[in-house]
């Protein structure tokens, strides 16, 4: 009699995330446009970067990167948090997000977003971040408080437009 | 002191990114407001596709920031000192809109309320909230 193999455990989604951290943001086109890479991915956690762009400049006198693309930035590794937090493959979409700038960013330095979703149930997740604009802990930026909701499938997204549907929440 | 039209044109000098996303400031009809035509590289969701939340986020704190200085008359370029944004439905593959109201123009402190919309204006796709810092 042979016997069955046992099933190979299947990776969690943080896992394959993390084997793939180059794809993961590289889908997003916009995130592609402004240069945001993921560089380490563990559950419920993700890690990014940016580069410093003369033409993502939000103020040509002190050379800091502009807020919008801060934004996008800290949403996207957000996003990222927030996936790797799942435990069966969802779509999300942000629902809101704060950012409080501690100071603006200096010329020419690189940033780096640590995002944390710590905090995750069927429907929502909870994410925090902090954006930094050196390797230092002291070289914060920018907090970030993040709710993304989840959504189980393409219908539900759908719904999202449709007000009778949800009863005018988020419409 | 400088007209509304060359306090935009000195924004958008000073802010390069403005040309990144490709936002235009109108002031032709007495109100102002944004407009930003869709690109494909603006979107944050192929599969939908949806515009990224970021750029609709950037659309209205560049928009508040008009706002600003356009009513403050001063040309110095306001400091961000938090957003809060609500996103209230996905941003389609099309022109984007954004207006602006000053809720309280302080000495230091202007607080103020952005809202952006697609084809509908009643149907806003996002809201954004925010403190900006004056510099004087």
């Amino acid at each position: 009699m042979i016997e069955n193999p046992a099933p190979k455990p299947r990776p969690e989604i943080w896992q394959i995330m993390a084997q793939h951290t180059g794809q993961v943001s590289d889908a997003t086109p916009q995130a592609r446009a402004i240069g945001v890479i993921i560089t380490e991915v563990t559950k419920a956690n993700a890690t990014g970067t940016m580069e410093w762009r003369e033409d993502l400049v939000g103020d040509t006198q002190s050379g800091t990167m502009a807020s919008g693309a801060v934004i996008t930035f800290v949403d996207q590794i957000c996003g990222a948090a927030c996936m790797a937090a799942l435990t069966e493959p969802a779509g999300f979409a942000t629902l809101d997000l704060r950012i409080d700038y501690l100071r603006p960013s200096r010329r020419g330095h690189n940033l780096r977003t640590k995002a944390h979703c710590y905090r995750i149930s069927r429907h929502v997740a909870f994410v925090r971040a902090m954006a930094f604009d050196g390797d230092s802990d002291d070289d914060q930026i920018a907090a970030v408080q993040a709710t993304f909701m989840i959504i189980k499938s393409r219908k539900d997204m759908l719904k999202r437009s449709d007000p009778k549907a949800n009863m005018g929440e988020n419409t | 002191m400088t007209g509304p039209k060359e306090t935009i044109a000195q924004l958008i000098e000073n802010v390069p990114y403005i040309a990144h996303l490709g936002l235009v400031f109108n002031l032709e009809s007495g109100e102002f407001t944004t407009s930003l035509p869709y690109k494909p590289d603006l979107v944050g969701n192929p599969m939908l596709p949806a515009l990224h939340g970021g750029v609709i986020a950037a659309m209205m704190e560049l928009t508040a920031m008009g706002q600003v200085i356009l009513i403050s008359g001063s040309p110095e370029l306001p400091k961000t000192i938090d957003v809060s944004i609500d996103y209230l439905r996905t941003g389609k593959p099309e022109a984007t809109f954004a207006r602006a109201t000053i809720t309280k123009l302080g000495r230091q402190i202007a607080n103020v309320e952005a809202i952006a919309w697609q084809s509908d204006p009643l149907k806003p796709i996002a809201k954004l909230h925010g403190h900006f810092l004056m510099v004087t």
